[in-house]
């Protein structure tokens, strides 16, 4: 409770000081541009007004939308002065721009809504986010009417959202017209084949284990995806939640003792990845790399021991080993291949690489080496 | 695609992928066997449970299960056998006998093949009790100063008490079962700290009859008192010897001699041989005489005991001696010497009516010999003491016929 008290305290500070930063820029009026220290309040008031100081020992000054043309900070974002309609009225804001070029996109925050608006040939429009009830309304389609002269972003219009960072990204797209990636949040299901190994730790004492060789173990997998786009660029985190079922068996046979080694594993596994995909238009190749965690949901580490005296066998199980902890971590490496169809759904082929290390300070443990084959189609 | 699309792919692929086979040991000629946890223990019984992992090359002939408080084996343990049937991948069974309560069992399946005998894994729990079980531990008692390791306790029964007189010191005490009281009485008189090798024991209205090996004196125990009833004859006890009473006389046989003894004159007289060799035990049914002879043979006399008819043959195994009682119209035999003195535990029912032996769940003490086991009868029940340890520590146990599961 003491942790989350603090944790709550330090983050009101720090949004305060964020609010009340003063940082340098420049103000522009009807007349001239000068640099001054200006106060960054925030979207909503940085709307309203701009407060500012000439120098660090001058007043505070406060400048409504009426008085100056424009404003901007030292780290790139410039406000400019527009008559918007709001409730029925036209009155000046700050509009922040957020992309600049043949279209420009701009943005306000009132009543603790963010308000795009598109500028094309001087006219001002606003962007209404989605509507089931007026379809005239919605963004996407005013986008598709209004910025269709660029062939390579027709699909980014459909899969733009509404929010800052995605408008921004679909109208400098258009600004630039060449053939990009729309990054956009993808989910999917994945079915694959599945190659495991299995091979004793290296800090393995065990006879029994160390020696062991098992054959590999094929099987299927299936589970789904989410590719989550990370800033904008071509790198995307892609994280996986999938089922995989293993059994292996090992046979040794000495004088009159028989042993084997059976191992049965129903597994969770979720492996988290970077990856970056090529902006190739159709076919996009793609590599990865992250961590990965597997649950054994079943584990089943069971130990036959065949005991034969004068055609008598005596069998023993030993149930209780944890040759695999319920717990694994690891890596995984892939490559593969993003095959589109359509401007939202991808055909995915992959090749996989994992490596899976039991948790156990036990060193008589096994690892796990998977190659995989996957197929995968987003939604 | 909706969410219903999506949901039922995912839905066939966790089945798709829940249809692949475990992994399992390497086949081999003979079955893998594996016996589960066991399930429904109460005090009505429990249920058995066991898995074929394989079925092996060879043949199942037979599949069951075998159980014990030590590690068990098919010959010398508690066992049954379930249909084997190729296709069934797991068995069960419900057994509502022969288990004590509160006592720890080790269970283990089993298969026959052609050439091999399997045994499963080892399970152990913790008995709550059978419906049929006629063995009850009661109490155990701690004889002071009775050394087991020089002699043994000897059991014999009037119509009230039991008694035991250990042969060391020659220690006699008088067990009340009903209000489980003992009393020490007064000790065996031709102890003298040399075991006197007491072999048999009779009961005639209340009293009681002790015949010693290494003694001729013929000892009477009654009204608290031990009386010397003079010479007995000589018997040959490497024939065996019995003891019994019948219509108010008592006998001693050995071999095919048999002695009746008279209490009223104190006389000993000569009677009709048994036909045999040798003899084992005694029972009395009905105030008909059984007799367990030489080559497994049960021979029967009527109370006169001038004419011994063969009957049947004694299933068991029969080396060294075997324990004898009667109780409710039936007779029970058992306990007797196997390899390397470890008394082999079976007991069997002999039903006179249907000339039919049972066999019942074995005496839960495991590995003792057969001279430590202490055994009277009182009030239709049978008592088993054993020792727990060499200082005085025993073991009673209540053996109650009317618990026996009825087979028949």
């Amino acid at each position: 409770m003491n942790k989350l008290f603090y944790f709550i305290l330090a983050s009101i500070l720090i949004c305060n000081l964020t609010v009340s930063a003063q940082k340098w820029g420049y103000i522009v009026d009807d007349s001239s541009s000068q640099q001054v220290i200006i106060f960054d309040q925030g979207q909503r008031k940085n709307s309203l007004i701009c407060k500012f100081q000439k120098n660090k020992n001058s007043d505070t000054i406060e400048y409504p939308p009426d008085v100056l043309d424009e404003y901007g900070f030292e780290d790139g974002r410039v406000f400019f002065s527009k008559d918007i309609l709001i409730d029925s009225i036209y009155k000046k804001y700050f509009l922040e721009r957020l992309a600049h070029g043949k279209v420009n996109l701009y943005l306000t925050k009132e009543n603790n809504r963010n308000r795009f608006y598109l500028e094309k040939d001087s006219s001002l429009l606003e962007l209404s986010k989605k509507s089931n009830v007026d379809l005239n309304s919605d963004f996407n389609y005013v986008l598709n009417d209004l910025i269709n002269d660029c062939e390579y972003i027709k699909d980014a219009v459909r899969l733009a959202k509404y929010n800052k960072r995605s408008l921004s990204e679909l109208i400098n797209q258009y600004n630039e017209c060449i053939y990009k990636p729309f990054p956009f949040f993808k989910y999917g299901i994945n079915i694959g084949y599945s190659q495991t190994g299995i091979t004793p730790s290296k800090a393995s004492k065990d006879t029994l284990i160390k020696n062991s060789s098992f054959p590999d173990n094929k099987s299927s997998c299936f589970g789904i995806f989410l590719d989550y786009p990370l800033s904008f660029s071509n790198m995307t985190v892609h994280q996986k939640i999938y089922f995989q079922k293993n059994a292996f068996s090992y046979n040794i046979r000495s004088e009159n003792i028989e042993k084997d080694i059976v191992i049965n594993l129903m597994s969770i596994n979720l492996p988290v990845l970077i990856r970056y995909t090529m902006p190739v238009k159709r076919i996009s190749p793609f590599i990865d790399a992250g961590a990965i965690y597997t649950f054994n949901i079943r584990n089943r580490n069971d130990i036959y021991v065949f005991e034969e005296t004068d055609n008598i066998i005596d069998i023993k199980i030993e149930s209780d080993s944890e040759l695999l902890t319920r717990h694994q971590l690891g890596y995984s490496l892939g490559a593969g291949l993003q095959i589109k169809v359509s401007y939202r759904n991808s055909i995915i082929w992959e090749v996989r690489y994992q490596k899976l290390y039991s948790l156990s300070i036990i060193p008589d443990t096994y690892n796990l080496n998977e190659f995989q084959v996957i197929a995968g189609f987003n939604f | 695609m909706n969410w219903k699309g999506k949901i039922i792919i995912i839905i066939h692929l966790i089945i798709l992928s829940g249809c692949l086979k475990d992994a399992v040991p390497e086949i081999k000629e003979y079955p893998v066997i594996k016996i589960l946890k066991p399930t429904h223990i109460d005090s009505s019984g429990i249920t058995l449970n066991a898995e074929y992992i394989n079925h092996g090359s060879e043949k199942t002939i037979a599949f069951g299960f075998v159980w014990d408080t030590e590690k068990p084996d098919i010959l010398n343990s508690d066992t049954t056998i379930i249909s084997y049937q190729p296709e069934i991948k797991t068995y069960s069974i419900r057994l509502r006998d022969g288990f004590i309560k509160g006592y720890a069992y080790k269970v283990q399946a089993f298969a026959y093949t052609e050439n091999n005998v399997v045994y499963s894994n080892t399970i152990d729990f913790k008995s709550l009790g059978s419906q049929y079980c006629p063995w009850q531990q009661l109490l155990n008692y701690n004889f002071r100063g009775i050394y087991y390791s020089f002699g043994y306790g000897y059991g014999m029964s009037n119509n009230k008490c039991g008694y035991i007189l250990f042969s060391h010191m020659g220690d006699f005490y008088e067990l009340n079962m009903i209000d489980n009281i003992i009393i020490k009485k007064q000790n065996f008189p031709n102890s003298n700290r040399q075991s006197f090798g007491l072999v048999a024991t009779l009961n005639i209205d209340n009293n009681l009859y002790f015949i010693c090996a290494k003694s001729k004196i013929f000892w009477q125990y009654s009204n608290d008192a031990w009386h010397n009833l003079g010479q007995r004859p000589d018997f040959n006890f490497s024939s065996g010897i019995i003891g019994f009473s019948v219509n108010g006389k008592g006998y001693f046989g050995t071999g095919s001699e048999l002695y009746e003894y008279n209490e009223e004159t104190g006389f000993w007289i000569s009677k009709k041989p048994i036909p045999t060799s040798k003899v084992y035990s005694s029972a009395i049914i009905n105030e008909g005489v059984y007799v367990i002879g030489a080559n497994k043979e049960v021979f029967k006399s009527d109370s006169i005991l001038d004419n011994w008819s063969y009957v049947s043959d004694y299933p068991g195994i029969l080396e060294g001696q075997l324990i004898g009682f009667s109780l409710k119209e039936k007779a029970y035999f058992g306990l007797n010497y196997a390899s390397g003195f470890v008394v082999n535990r079976f007991i069997w029912e002999y039903d006179p009516k249907k000339n039919s032996w049972n066999r019942l769940c074995i005496f839960p003490r495991y590995k003792l010999y057969q001279s430590n086991i202490t055994l009277f009868t009182i009030d239709g029940k049978a008592y088993f003491g054993v020792p727990l340890s060499d200082f005085g520590s025993f073991q009673l146990f209540e053996f109650n016929p009317d618990k026996l599961i009825q087979k028949n």
